[in-house]
């Protein structure tokens, strides 16, 4: 993959080293609706501009990362 | 084309080492330094593949890795480019597809029956014929080879660098760059695609040879670059990565290493390459381009032709006329469509030697069959044709950068009408081109183009290189002026458009690419997606400059000549390298071995080697009922979880409840993913405050510690886990006997009152500490032992010695699925799968349903009490029955499911198994199962598990 990950304990690391956790979502309430549950566990922004992830150093510390990255770029600005 | 030149300085060849190769079966001679298309030609071979479409022959043209004609299976590699490759004593390469009789050139003389977009436009309608003759047409296409099984697996390596600066191309300006660069403290890596450094002077004569020899010998004085011969940068990506595959030689252990460069600079000096010229059947074998002349002479000392016509439009082609004289080769004239002419100079030296000079004259046609044996010419104002007997034309309309590389950084390529050239446009200033890519001739120039690229590209890192530079910048004015750019590109109009072929690989003529823009795809984007030309495999290294011209020309009111957009791989490349540096390492268990010792068969099972069996897994499942049995279940997931938070994290993501365990007592829980679905199983213990002991299922150890963390950390609760799956092993006694055999090995009191069902306690045995549990997986008396890994094998070898008496024996994961079938036992993500809820997979009992906090429990409310889409059932069948795991459960034509896992069952005489089918109404006692196998259908009758000890009665002897 084309970029790399700057890992707060293991430094700048491949994204291969890394297992994807989805965009940073709000999960519904205790009472949310089906749609509401679809829409959350479904339905991503994927919009082509800086998100909020999850990622987890699998092959690394083990640490999930919040990391806010440009999906069409794939510029990382926040760690 | 047999025997050699004299020896030259120039040649890369060691004949004091000759060595054989075997061709189609046939041993052919070669030299040490020979690449294997080189070896072939110097023994004569004209045809080295059939071309895709209408199977012409095709020889090797460009012979430096360009114009995939050469492409053989080699050693059994399918498309391994011979002029790329090194030859070897004993290399046994062999065409791809019968080259001299080929029934498939029928397609050659129907043509007119596959205009452009043939695919498109024939097989739409009606749609029997396509389903008729796909397979038919899938099979047509020339130079495929055939898959064949290796006899050894090739292996490739990936290493990863990160010099300041990463140099792509060998040649005057690259080696310039790197010294540079070198100089001013920078680590450097150099990738050149041939295997010897020197590029484009490496084959100009013994005065290029020097120059060559010269910037080697300076550059081999910094240890600071690392050089990389052999290697094709393929890819460079946003960041900067540049993937670099290396052909390795003979001795290495890998076929490719693919260097992964994350270089904070670049200097790309990748160099021109020829345009092949556009005349009627401008594909035969014998045409070639001048490089590759230049090459055959002077690298491996072999005479292009006895009779060499040379056709083009700059003094570049006069000089290589002049080369091929000096070794003594043979000219049927120089052809130059040039209105002005040859330089008179060079004119006069050509005219000395007796070589017939056609000033503005072109080639029209070729004539030949196996090979070239003639050529027509044609005055450019159409006064005049003639025909000239030769054997080889070495013909090109022109120069042009290979620049793919500098599109993948984001530069764009725009066309010079003065220099009939393509300069780049927009490079990043840490992204530098240089040398002969930028149009340059003199050698004076490119070098100095070369250190200056280099300082700039440093210069753009904060490195201090001014005065470099600066006298770069002067010593390139003054070598301007020596630039002899004549890069003029020429196409003519000929009578024969439809074998005129601009796209080698795919067979695209120039009628093809008229067609396709008199039907509307005049943009070069879409023009090529519709004609497939620049598409091949290739990449357009041949063919873009001249469909690009072409365009142009039959459309001038497009406007610029633009280029088709480039994007990674620049050259094919194979799927080992990009695989390579994936290691696979299945895990072994502390028992792994101890087990093969006695005669367990391993097999893998996910992330593990296991032992499946030793030997008889129906004998093994019958003395875990009658008597006693061991089996290795290391492979458990077993994690400590503790601190302050540690309830509220196991209460999160168990289906059950942990505030209220009792020491000595087993939770059995389910997980459930946020959409309610099942995703594993295994049981808590209770190891202190806010300390507990967490098991997984078998191999999702991994997983599991994501999960739990991602909890942690989505919430910053104070609870922390250790993965404890490798310091502990796990062994499973079970059997009627368990119990005798435990006593036999410790003074603790393991009576059922003491240790009852699920139930845990600290035990020694034999002198080993270890975590004993009551579990019932196999549906008898058993005991789960997790001991220290370092201890395991001491402990499973005295269970063994002491039990053996007792009828003891080891069983494997296949006896183990026998009994745990017996008991109908779900096995999560094996009996489920992803859209298998907790109510569906026959879990929902475990569920807490006053507990809110549950991972998936808001999705479970809501879907409490709805109809099921997919349950797990069971189904036996008497006696033995052939069917396996992943057979279909039927309905008619329809498919229900599928069976999970079956096995026969000694202990019942009967075959069990577990389905993940659609509910129906067959799904009731007394109704039957239809399983689809090896091609009939099998009737099972509809179960209620357990099939063993209903009441279980016996795991709770």
């Amino acid at each position: 993959m084309a970029f790399l990950i700057n890992c707060p304990n293991c430094g700048h690391r491949n994204p291969y080293e890394f297992t994807f956790g989805g965009e940073c979502k709000q999960a519904p309430g205790q009472d949310a609706d089906m749609k509401a549950w679809c829409e959350y566990l479904f339905f991503y922004e994927n919009m082509p501009v800086f998100q909020d992830e999850w990622w987890y150093h699998a092959m690394g510390c083990g640490e999930w990362l919040k990391i806010r990255r440009n999906i069409a770029t794939h510029e990382i600005v926040e760690v | 084309m047999t025997g050699r030149l004299p020896e030259s300085p120039t040649q890369v060849l060691d004949r004091t080492r000759p060595l054989k190769i075997f061709f189609d079966g046939r041993p052919i001679d070669a030299f040490e330094g020979d690449t294997v298309a080189s070896a072939l030609l110097a023994a004569g071979a004209d045809t080295f593949s059939r071309s895709f479409k209408y199977h012409r022959r095709r020889s090797a043209s460009c012979l430096s890795g360009q114009c995939g004609r050469c492409t053989m299976n080699v050693d059994g590699r399918m498309h391994v480019k011979t002029c790329q490759t090194a030859a070897r004593d004993g290399m046994v390469v062999e065409p791809q597809g019968n080259l001299e009789r080929d029934t498939k050139a029928l397609a050659d003389s129907f043509s007119w029956a596959m205009p452009t977009g043939f695919y498109y436009k024939m097989f739409y309608k009606p749609r029997w014929f396509w389903k008729r003759v796909k397979e038919t047409i899938r099979a047509m296409p020339g130079n495929m080879g055939e898959v064949k099984p290796l006899a050894a697996r090739p292996q490739f390596d990936a290493v990863n660098l990160t010099p300041e600066l990463l140099v792509v191309g060998g040649g005057l300006a690259g080696m310039e760059a790197a010294i540079t660069a070198a100089q001013a403290g920078a680590r450097v890596v150099l990738a050149e695609t041939d295997p010897a450094l020197g590029g484009f002077e490496r084959f100009q004569g013994d005065a290029g040879h020097r120059r060559a020899e010269d910037s080697i010998r300076r550059l081999q004085q910094h240890g600071t670059i690392k050089v990389l011969t052999s290697t094709t940068v393929s890819a460079i990506y946003p960041d900067g990565l540049a993937v670099c595959v290396e052909s390795c030689g003979g001795d290495e252990k890998f076929v490719e290493r693919s260097h992964l460069v994350r270089p904070r600079a670049m200097v790309i000096a990748t160099g021109t390459g020829s345009m092949p010229m556009l005349f009627a059947h401008n594909d035969r074998p014998g045409v070639l381009l001048p490089e590759a002349a230049q090459r055959l002479i002077e690298l491996w000392g072999i005479e292009p032709g006895k009779k060499v016509l040379l056709a083009g439009g700059d003094d570049y082609l006069a000089r290589v006329a002049l080369q091929l004289l000096d070794k003594g080769v043979k000219l049927a004239g120089l052809v130059d469509f040039r209105a002005g002419g040859l330089d008179e100079g060079l004119g006069s030296k050509l005219s000395e030697q007796g070589v017939r000079v056609w000033n503005g004259y072109t080639l029209s046609g070729s004539r030949g069959s196996k090979r070239i044996e003639g050529a027509t010419l044609a005055a450019l104002d159409g006064s005049d044709t003639q025909t000239v007997p030769c054997d080889t034309i070495v013909a090109s309309s022109g120069r042009y950068p290979r620049h793919k590389l500098l599109g993948q950084i984001g530069a764009r390529m725009v066309y010079d009408p003065e220099l009939h050239f393509y300069l780049p446009d927009g490079l990043p200033a840490t992204h530098q081109a240089a040398g002969r890519l930028l149009g340059l001739e003199d050698p004076e120039a490119i070098m100095a183009q070369g250190r200056l690229a280099a300082a700039a590209a440093l210069q753009s890192l904060g490195l201090e290189l001014a005065a470099v530079e600066q006298d770069a910048r002067q010593q390139l004015d003054r070598a301007a002026a020596l630039q002899a750019v004549a890069l003029q590109p020429m196409l003519t109009e000929n009578k024969n458009k439809k074998k005129t072929f601009v796209c080698y690989c795919h067979d695209v003529s120039e009628a093809n690419i008229e067609q396709a823009m008199a039907e509307g795809w005049d943009n070069i984007e879409t023009c090529k997606r519709y004609t497939t030309a620049t598409q091949g495999a290739c990449q357009g290294a041949m063919c873009e400059a001249n469909f690009a011209h072409l365009m142009a020309r039959k459309r001038p009111e497009l406007g610029a000549r633009v280029l088709p957009t480039t994007r990674p791989p620049v050259a094919s490349i194979t799927l080992g390298a990009l695989a390579a540096g994936h290691h696979d390492h299945p895990q072994r268990s502390p028992l792994h071995q101890v087990q093969l010792e006695q005669g367990g068969q391993a097999a893998r099972m996910g992330a593990w080697m296991r032992v499946m069996d030793f030997g008889d897994q129906e004998a093994e499942s019958l003395a875990v009922h009658q008597a006693a049995g061991i089996c290795d279940v290391s492979m458990l997931g077993k994690f400590r979880v503790f601190g302050p938070d540690a309830e509220k994290l196991l209460n999160r993501v168990m289906t059950k409840k942990v505030d209220n365990l009792a020491a000595g007592k087993i939770l059995y829980y389910a997980a459930c993913n946020q959409g309610g679905i099942l995703i594993d199983d295994g049981v808590a213990l209770k190891m202190g405050d806010h300390d507990y002991f967490v098991t997984t299922t078998t191999g999702r150890a991994p997983v599991t510690e994501e999960w739990f963390s991602r909890w942690r950390r989505e919430e910053d609760w104070q609870v922390w886990m250790v993965n404890l799956t490798e310091t502990r092993a796990g062994i499973n006694l079970a059997g009627p006997r368990a119990r005798e055999v435990l006593a036999l090995l410790t003074d603790a009191d393991i009576s059922d009152t003491a240790l009852p069902f699920l139930n845990w306690a600290w035990l020694e045995i034999a002198g080993v500490s270890v975590i004993a549990m009551r579990m019932g997986f196999v549906g008898e008396l058993s005991y789960e032992l997790l001991c220290p890994s370092s201890q395991a094998v001491f402990l499973w070898n005295r269970m063994l010695e002491v039990g053996e008496p007792l009828g003891l024996r080891p069983f494997g994961l296949e006896a183990l699925n026998i009994c745990r079938l017996e008991k109908g036992h779900v096995v999560p993500n094996v009996d489920t799968d992803a859209f298998t809820t907790l109510f569906e997979s026959s879990f929902g009992w475990m569920l807490n349903r006053t507990k809110t906090e549950t991972v998936g429990k808001p999705i479970l409310d809501l879907i409490a009490g709805d109809e099921f889409t997919e349950q797990v059932i069971a189904f036996s069948i008497e006696g033995r029955s052939p069917v396996a795991d992943g057979s279909l459960v039927v309905n008619g034509p329809r498919q229900l499911g599928r069976v999970t896992s079956i096995r026969y069952s000694p202990l019942l005489g009967k075959t069990i198994g577990l389905a993940l089918v659609a509910p129906h109404e067959d799904w009731r006692e007394g109704g039957k199962v239809r399983l689809w196998f090896d091609g009939r259908e099998v009737e099972a009758d509809f179960a209620k598990p357990p099939f063993h000890d209903p009441a279980g009665e016996r795991m709770k002897m």
